[in-house]
């Protein structure tokens, strides 16, 4: 049940009123001891079961960000393993030319800036396919 | 529901030891403030470790907001006096927004029943809610400070410092006025309770 599905009635209302005034009372520092004893709880025992509880969520959460960056490593490299389109040399100079000169200034692979032309085929075709990847992380 | 950050959960790590024993103090004191609503506020015979454990159970898995400035002790405590509420009403409470699907039966009561309805964490029915506005009311018989305290409550108003304004009373009368009266009730809601 999550809350009441109604209104509370001028009954109801009165009694939740009572009960904040309730609410609002300090406990007087010299009724801690006593009451604590009184509460029949096992200090010790209960502070360790308390303990123990937020280690293992701390845990969750550790293995939570660990599931959630396993994902997204995996959704990158599932993106940069994809088949590349096969380019000639000049091709994928072309690609890599117009996706460079699309990005704001000086965000330009440096590389390219480096008599990139001279590189080999395959370091061509993997700047092209990275570059068409981050262009396309930058559409969604 | 949000979860706990890493940073809140080495907090509650850290504080928790040094406040134990408070808390364990607040357990016990909540449940007994609750006994004018329901004299065995906890279903299924639970005491106020359970309480306690309980109040840390809903803020580890998110149930319970966290607002920034509120200090560990004073999460719990808050966090213990809602679960309160709702275990003695079976009513979920409004302000903490706490979801809580132990109670979601409206049971009626008639007249010769004590206001209580079960320990089972039922939902207490609107003739209840009558006849504990009714009863207090009757108690305030021959005590005018808890007389002006109902009055100036069924006018709406329920902090200390409105009351106070509402009836010219200190914060200290009312807090006594207050006292006296729920006293009665949770005497009588223990007898009416232990007769059934």
């Amino acid at each position: 049940m999550k809350n009441s599905k109604h209104p509370p009635s001028e009954e109801e209302g009165f009694i939740r009123r009572m009960n904040a005034l309730d609410d609002g009372e300090s406990l007087p520092p010299e009724e801690v001891r006593s009451l604590a004893r009184q509460s029949g709880i096992d200090l010790a025992k209960s502070l360790a079961v308390a303990l123990s509880q937020v280690q293992e969520a701390k845990k969750d959460l550790l293995k939570e960000q660990l599931d959630n960056a396993r994902r997204e490593r995996a959704l990158a490299a599932e993106q940069l393993n994809a088949p590349r389109r096969k380019r000639s040399k000049a091709e994928n100079l072309a690609v890599i030319s117009h996706l460079t000169a699309m990005r704001p200034a000086g965000a330009s692979a440096h590389a390219f800036h480096r008599n990139f032309e001279t590189a080999t085929d395959d370091d061509i075709a993997s700047l092209a396919a990275e570059l068409e990847s981050l262009a396309g992380e930058e559409k969604k | 529901m949000a979860k706990l950050t890493r940073e809140q959960l080495e907090t509650l790590e850290a504080e928790l030891p040094a406040i134990w024993e408070n808390l364990a103090a607040w357990s016990e004191s909540i449940m007994r403030s609750k006994r004018w609503i329901r004299g065995n506020i906890a279903p299924h015979g639970r005491q106020a470790g359970d309480l306690l454990q309980h109040g840390l159970t809903l803020v580890l898995s998110g149930k319970r907001t966290w607002p920034p400035s509120l200090s560990v002790l004073d999460l719990l405590i808050g966090t213990m006096k809602s679960d309160a509420w709702s275990w003695a009403t079976g009513l979920g409470n409004r302000e903490a927004g706490i979801d809580d699907t132990s109670a979601d039966q409206r049971l009626g009561a008639d007249d010769n029943r004590p206001v209580s309805t079960s320990p089972e964490g039922d939902t207490l029915s609107r003739d209840c809610f009558v006849k504990l506005r009714d009863r207090c009311i009757e108690h305030t018989s021959g005590d005018p400070d808890a007389e002006a305290l109902v009055m100036a409550v069924l006018d709406g108003h329920e902090t200390p410092a409105a009351v106070a304004a509402a009836t010219g009373l200190t914060t200290a009368q009312i807090s006594n006025a207050k006292r006296r009266l729920l006293r009665k009730m949770s005497e009588d809601q223990l007898l009416e309770e232990a007769r059934s």
